[in-house]
């Protein structure tokens, strides 16, 4: 077998490692992104793992030993009780907007794992070339 | 001012059309007068865009706030740093920086071109070209001379997050790195059209070089940013505004070293003029994923005109030069054949196929949402998760190739002096891996970095202490053999100092996401709070208002152990006109560690509450980027002129009398 041939089978059988690693990370690290009133009509996805977007529902902040705990995010029409323990980034207050990122509890309450604010102006689109 | 502006727009377009029109009969005919014509356009059509440019900075430097663009961006209490550096706070200003970065690359490659004129049609075609795009843009989509019937009083002023040094250099620095990808673009065109020599490896070469340490640089001035102003504590997120600059960096660093395997054995021809026309159409991709407002949603994207123009004009450059690629495939067939498996041109060409398979997963996470969108409905993330479990094996394999390639000779390695010469790094490397897992590093991707980056290194000084055995059998003092040696090799030990560089960026990177810390604590004026090592003590908030700005700053004093080391102040900061609020970090580097202090916020009663953060080696990776820059440099700058040396090769045996010294 020439060199030329055996680099190709070579190659050939790293990219098809390489593919399923793509394919299966992408299946793990693929995030739904809808609102909560979208998300409650979504049966298909009740346990996956979701970002929500919307606002924090006024009153609704729940402190323990003087930090946040939980939540609700909502829309006009449907909130969602989350449960979150971690840091929060700068801009989260009542009222504002914000991305929840986690996995619906058996309890109905949304167990976060990051909490995002989306910036009012979306600094994305302005900031960045 | 806006007409005179809209004019040079106008004008640019114009001047692009009668150039490529003349470039083309020049192409075709092959008379001399119409080629002239189409260098002649290039160079009005830059000057033109130094002129709207100009303009806009007069008229941003003025507060000329009838036009659009300017009130958008300005405000009068706006400092005059800042005031230049809204030209590119905009949309319709960077694509104008687009253009103006353009023609000045036009004008110096025509110039360097004087020694090889077979090459001005088709570089200043393809130059045109892009320009006419870009013109067409601006003119008719996204002018900045766009002017209202009533001028604001005073304008928005510019986003407070762009209000940072590093957002000042960032843009700029990755718009040379983006747009010079089109100097090796247009002279992959002319190599192919007028033939691939010598003199045109040395000039793509060195031309991607440019591009390629400015694309790093701004890649590295934007982390930076991301890791001062945002307050998140991190410098990089797999934002597709970043992998948009990332995919060609990879492409590009994949040409870099498939050109040597062009040079020293004139194989693979049509890959490295594939990969100058993939790294141009990334460039371009990435100023469209981030000029379109295609990543924030298809609909938007759908609902703009500058998006379909962007692809049009990808599927043009595609088409295009993959009928010249196929139209001309004849003149790739003269190369020779690779003759083992393993050699330093296998080893080039399985990183090759790395680089462009991270940049091809990158590519595929970054546009499945909007894929994902279009076809199913459903919005979609593909989260850093994807990304980092992706990249992790690529990267362990990059840096296996870093280390070995060095050692391999060209053609045909033997296997003998390859085992030789790759038994000390190795050894190190294994030692180094069981000697960190000793002292506690557990996590398994920071000791594979941490013990291949020694052994790359170990490979590197294996590689520079065997030149200096053969100048020393020349009988070249040591001191003197090693300063030859770097001075009448500058590419290649460039490129080892290039490769320390990354070294040090990816140990930073590696042990900053393994092993930072962070908590988030509400503490009372005077307690304290203590995490890896640093003892947190809060004095006191005060508040004050500036014209514009509510600040709200606090004073904690750092300790470790019984040392004091000061204090630090981090802020928060209300924008009034923007209402918007930043944090303004404080941060104390060391080359061990990072503390990193972000105030979250003061109640009534003075109670703060900070976010405080240690990551480790942080520093590392700007200073590897220091050590890049260096070290491109030391491959840019030209040759000596003196051969008097002899060269230093892999595949030349060390004399027998140099091994017993």
């Amino acid at each position: 077998m020439s060199p030329a041939r055996r680099l190709a089978i070579g190659i050939t059988v790293l990219a098809i490692a390489m593919g399923i690693i793509a394919y299966n990370g992408i299946r793990s690290a693929t995030v739904y992104y809808l609102t909560p009133t979208e998300f409650t009509r979504r049966p298909d996805i009740q346990t996956a793992r979701v970002r929500l977007a919307g606002t924090v529902s006024p009153g609704s902040v729940r402190r323990a030993n003087g930090h946040v705990a939980g939540f609700m995010i909502g829309d006009e029409t449907t909130s969602i009780a989350v449960r979150y323990d971690g840091p929060l980034p700068d801009l989260f207050a009542e009222g504002r907007e914000v991305l929840v990122e986690g996995r619906l509890d058996s309890d109905g309450v949304m167990n976060a794992t990051q909490v995002i604010t989306t910036h009012p102006t979306g600094y994305k689109e302005k900031t960045r070339p | 001012m806006a007409d005179l502006g809209s004019f040079a727009l106008l004008a640019g377009l114009v001047v692009c059309v009668y150039g490529v029109v003349a470039g083309v009969i020049g192409i075709r005919t092959r008379e001399r007068r119409f080629v002239e014509t189409s260098l002649r356009a290039v160079r009005a059509w830059a000057a033109l865009m130094v002129l709207a440019s100009g303009t806009l900075m007069f008229a941003l430097v003025t507060r000329h706030f009838r036009l659009e663009f300017v009130a958008a961006v300005t405000s009068r209490d706006l400092p005059l740093v800042y005031t230049v550096a809204a030209f590119w706070g905009g949309h319709a200003g960077s694509l104008l920086l687009w253009a103006l970065i353009l023609g000045l690359y036009g004008i110096v490659i025509l110039r360097v071109l004087r020694s090889s004129p077979q090459m001005y049609a088709p570089v200043a075609l393809v130059l045109l070209v892009t320009a006419g795009f870009f013109t067409w843009l601006l003119a008719f989509t996204s002018n900045p001379f766009t002017v209202m019937q009533i001028p604001p009083p005073d304008g928005r002023g510019l986003n407070p997050l762009l209000k940072n040094p590093w957002m000042s250099i960032h843009p700029p620095t990755l718009y040379l790195g983006f747009v010079g990808m089109t100097v090796p673009f247009a002279l992959a065109v002319a190599g192919v059209l007028t033939g691939l020599t010598a003199e045109w490896i040395k000039l793509a070469r060195r031309w991607m070089m440019i591009a390629w340490i400015f694309l790093t640089l701004g890649l590295l001035f934007g982390a930076k940013w991301s890791y001062v102003v945002l307050g998140w504590g991190g410098y990089w997120a797999w934002d597709p505004v970043e992998n948009a600059a990332l995919m060609p960096w990879l492409t590009s660093t994949a040409f870099l070293h498939s050109i040597q395997v062009q040079e020293r054995r004139g194989l693979l021809g049509a890959w490295n003029v594939s990969l100058m026309i993939i790294s141009f159409v990334l460039a371009i991709f990435g100023t469209f994923l981030t000029r379109s407002g295609v990543m924030s949603s298809v609909h938007a994207f759908a609902d703009s005109s500058i998006g379909v123009y962007f692809l049009i004009f990808l599927g043009l450059v595609l088409a295009s030069s993959g009928w010249l690629l196929l139209a001309r495939w004849d003149r790739f067939r003269q190369g020779g054949s690779l003759d083992a498996l393993v050699s330093r041109e296998s080893a080039f060409l399985l990183n090759n196929l790395v680089l462009v398979a991270a940049a091809f997963v990158i590519f595929t996470g970054t546009v499945f949402p909007i894929i994902a969108e279009a076809f199913t409905g459903d919005r979609i993330n593909v989260g850093p998760p994807y990304f980092n479990q992706v990249m992790a094996p690529l990267v362990i394999l990059l840096l296996v190739l870093m280390g070995t390639a060095p050692l391999l000779a060209w053609r045909k390695a033997d296997a003998q002096s390859f085992g030789r010469a790759v038994s000390a790094p190795a050894a190190v490397a294994i030692l180094a891996g069981l000697g960190f897992a000793a002292l506690g590093v557990r996590s398994p991707g920071a000791l594979a970095v941490l013990a291949l980056g020694l052994f790359v290194a170990g490979a590197v000084a294996v590689e520079l202490l065997h030149g200096v055995r053969i100048l020393r059998t020349h009988g070249e003092p040591a001191a003197v053999a090693v300063g030859r040696l770097l001075l009448n090799n500058r590419r290649r030990y460039g490129g080892y100092v290039v490769h320390l560089g990354i070294l040090l960026i990816l140990t930073g990177v590696t042990m900053s996401s393994a092993y930072a810390t962070q908590v988030q604590v509400t503490l009372r004026p005077g307690e304290q709070t203590s995490l890896g090592g640093y003892t947190l003590r809060y004095h006191d908030a005060q508040a004050w208002r500036l014209p514009g700005l509510q600040i709200t700053s606090t004073t904690v004093s750092v300790s470790t152990g019984p040392r004091p080391l000061g204090l630090l102040r981090p802020q928060h900061v209300y924008h009034e006109v923007q209402d918007q609020a930043t944090s303004e970090i404080a941060l104390r580097s060391t080359w061990w560690n990072d503390l990193y202090l972000v105030l979250v916020g003061v109640s009534p009663d003075r109670r703060a509450t900070f976010r405080i953060m240690v990551n480790p080696l942080v520093t590392w990776i700007w200073f590897g980027g220091g050590v890049i820059l260096t070290g491109t440099l030391i491959a840019l700058v030209p040759a000596a002129r003196r051969r008097d040396v002899p060269e230093v090769r892999r595949d030349v045996a060390v004399p027998a009398g140099a091994k017993a010294q």
